[in-house]
């Protein structure tokens, strides 16, 4: 009896599931660097948003103890958002992968945080914390390589499982 | 593959191709001894190192994993556990880097195969037991490589058992080292994922547990270097091809064949034993042992013994004239048959097992050494 499954479109499907997963995991690794650079930013005490609006609340004569718990939320936004962006875009790589059903929503999301990485690749400002901003231009351009992956896996994948719908 | 395999299989494979009780015992301790024969032994028993035949889990993890490390542990995995099938293979797609590794991949009936074979004609019976040792593993150990190797070596999730009846389970590999495997609950380890393309755990088989040392096993992988396409590796099937081709083999060593010829098994000499041999296969069991023993006593109407490693250990020690010991023989032949793979290896080109030197040209080089030597010195008397 012939075990094996190793017909052209197995292959493929088989092949694009696993660039899936791994492009997948890598959004998530990069969501993760995103929040650890707003972060790593604040604490190196660069003139971040958090500052800005501080000093713009405080102008308009608000009380510390309304400032920070608002500061607060702003900073879990900031450093959250991208993060679970980023996680939801991953998981549902990877859920897709392992042959889970998907709408096509993460894959609208992932051109979208294409689009947004591509554009601040040229506007990374190299002047000031150098090896910070080399380090994110590098990220920043390949982040941009896995969500053509991730798009590209999965279009090809839903292809090819699509075909062999029709064959059966 | 195993003690059960490598020492009682190799006793019955000797014994059905005509060899006495004594000398199929000899033949079986050499075979399985090269599962014995570590750097740690050889110290022990002032032995040379250069005749490791394997290396200890403690012995891997110390060792460097640096150039010269990487062509140690390739020299001796490579030529005992892992032969290479053909040093000369073709692929569409791959790197020279690639290619050398691609080229290292264990598989039967190799060119190299047949070297092991020819080499081990006219010597001694421990010759004879490493011989079959290295045949009996291209069988077990095909698909992988005896090097460090991510790119060859690596398998993902997409590992299945499949039953006697058919069907299909998924197997998922626990990462426990000590916990022996649970065959009956289909509780399995293996090498935990490192991604450094040369590190320890990606050595052989490793990635995939002891599924290719348990003769009862049948299952279907993605090897890494088959490019997402499935193979079947069916063990029952491989281990009795194994064992008729060690009889024709020993059968041509002892010289009631005239040439040997790689794809022959002996079946017809097997034919009346293969229904209590494939009984021994079916038995979902880490190893056979017990089963092999049985049918090796019955097979000769004598007493098989246990493996013992210090054997032979009193005698090599004390010996005035060690070559000629058990012990002696077996490293001398080892040496040998070492020296000849890497030689092969290094001839197709591939640096990974190190540099090579022929027995026709080592006078050469060891009189260039000293040629060097002098020069050294002389300098240091003119200084």
């Amino acid at each position: 009896m012939d075990y094996l499954v190793n017909d052209d479109n197995s292959v493929l499907q088989r092949k694009y599931s696993n660039r899936l997963k791994m492009a997948g995991r890598a959004i998530i690794i990069f969501g993760l660097w995103s929040s650890l650079q707003v972060l790593i930013l604040y604490f190196l005490n660069q003139e971040s948003l958090l500052t800005f609006i501080y000093e713009a609340l405080k102008e308009e004569g608000l009380d510390n103890s309304f400032i920070y718990p608002m500061l607060i939320v702003l900073a879990i936004v900031l450093v959250g958002v991208p993060f679970l962006i980023n996680l939801y875009m991953g998981l549902s790589a990877m859920g897709e992968a392992k042959g889970k059903k998907k709408t096509p929503v993460y894959l609208v999301i992932c051109v979208l945080s294409f689009i947004v990485s591509f554009v601040s690749i040229f506007m990374s400002d190299l002047s000031d914390y150098l090896e910070l901003a080399i380090a994110s231009l590098i990220v920043n351009v390949t982040f941009c390589i896995a969500c053509i992956d991730v798009v590209y896996s999965a279009i090809r994948l839903r292809r090819c499982k699509k075909q062999a719908k029709k064959e059966v | 593959m195993q003690i059960d395999f490598h020492y009682f299989a190799t006793y019955a494979a000797a014994y059905l191709a005509g060899y006495k009780h004594e000398e199929a015992l000899d033949i079986a301790y050499s075979a399985f001894f090269v599962d014995q024969c570590t750097n740690t032994f050889l110290l022990k028993v002032k032995g040379p190192k250069i005749a490791a035949t394997t290396q200890l889990q403690m012995e891997l993890m110390d060792a460097d994993t640096d150039i010269i490390g990487l062509q140690n542990i390739t020299r001796i995995w490579s030529s005992f556990h892992f032969l290479p099938k053909d040093l000369y293979a073709k692929k569409e797609k791959g790197t020279k880097r690639y290619m050398k590794k691609y080229r290292l991949i264990c598989g039967p009936n190799g060119e190299l195969v047949k070297d092991t074979i020819e080499l081990a004609k006219g010597s001694t019976l421990q010759a004879i037991g490493i011989a079959m040792h290295v045949l009996a593993d291209t069988w077990a150990h095909m698909y992988f490589a005896g090097t460090p190797s991510l790119a060859i070596n690596t398998v993902n999730d997409h590992f299945y058992e499949i039953m006697p009846d058919g069907t299909e389970e998924k197997i998922v590999f626990k990462h426990n080292p000590i916990a022996p495997d649970d065959v009956i609950n289909k509780k399995y380890s293996a090498s935990i994922y490192q991604s450094n393309e040369n590190s320890i755990m990606n050595l052989g088989h490793g990635q995939a547990g002891h599924l290719p040392d348990f003769s009862y096993c049948v299952y279907k992988y993605l090897p890494a270097w088959n490019d997402y396409r499935e193979v079947v590796k069916d063990n029952p099937s491989d281990y009795w091809k194994a064992f008729c081709q060690m009889v024709y083999a020993l059968k041509y060593i002892r010289g009631d064949i005239d040439t040997f010829e790689l794809d022959t098994y002996a079946y017809e000499d097997v034919r009346d034993y293969k229904e209590e041999i494939d009984a021994i296969f079916a038995v979902r069991r880490a190893l056979d042992s017990e089963g092999w023993k049985e049918f090796d006593e019955k097979l000769s109407g004598k007493e098989v013994p246990e493996f013992d490693i210090g054997k032979y250990q009193e005698e090599y020690m004390n010996s005035d004239d060690k070559d000629n010991t058990f012990l002696g023989k077996f490293f001398a032949h080892a040496i040998k048959h070492k020296s000849m793979v890497t030689n092969r290896i290094y001839e197709s080109g591939s640096m990974l097992a190190g540099y090579s030197v022929t027995p026709d040209r080592s006078k050469l080089a060891s009189l260039m050494v000293k040629n060097v030597i002098k020069g050294g010195n002389d300098n240091d008397k003119n200084a």
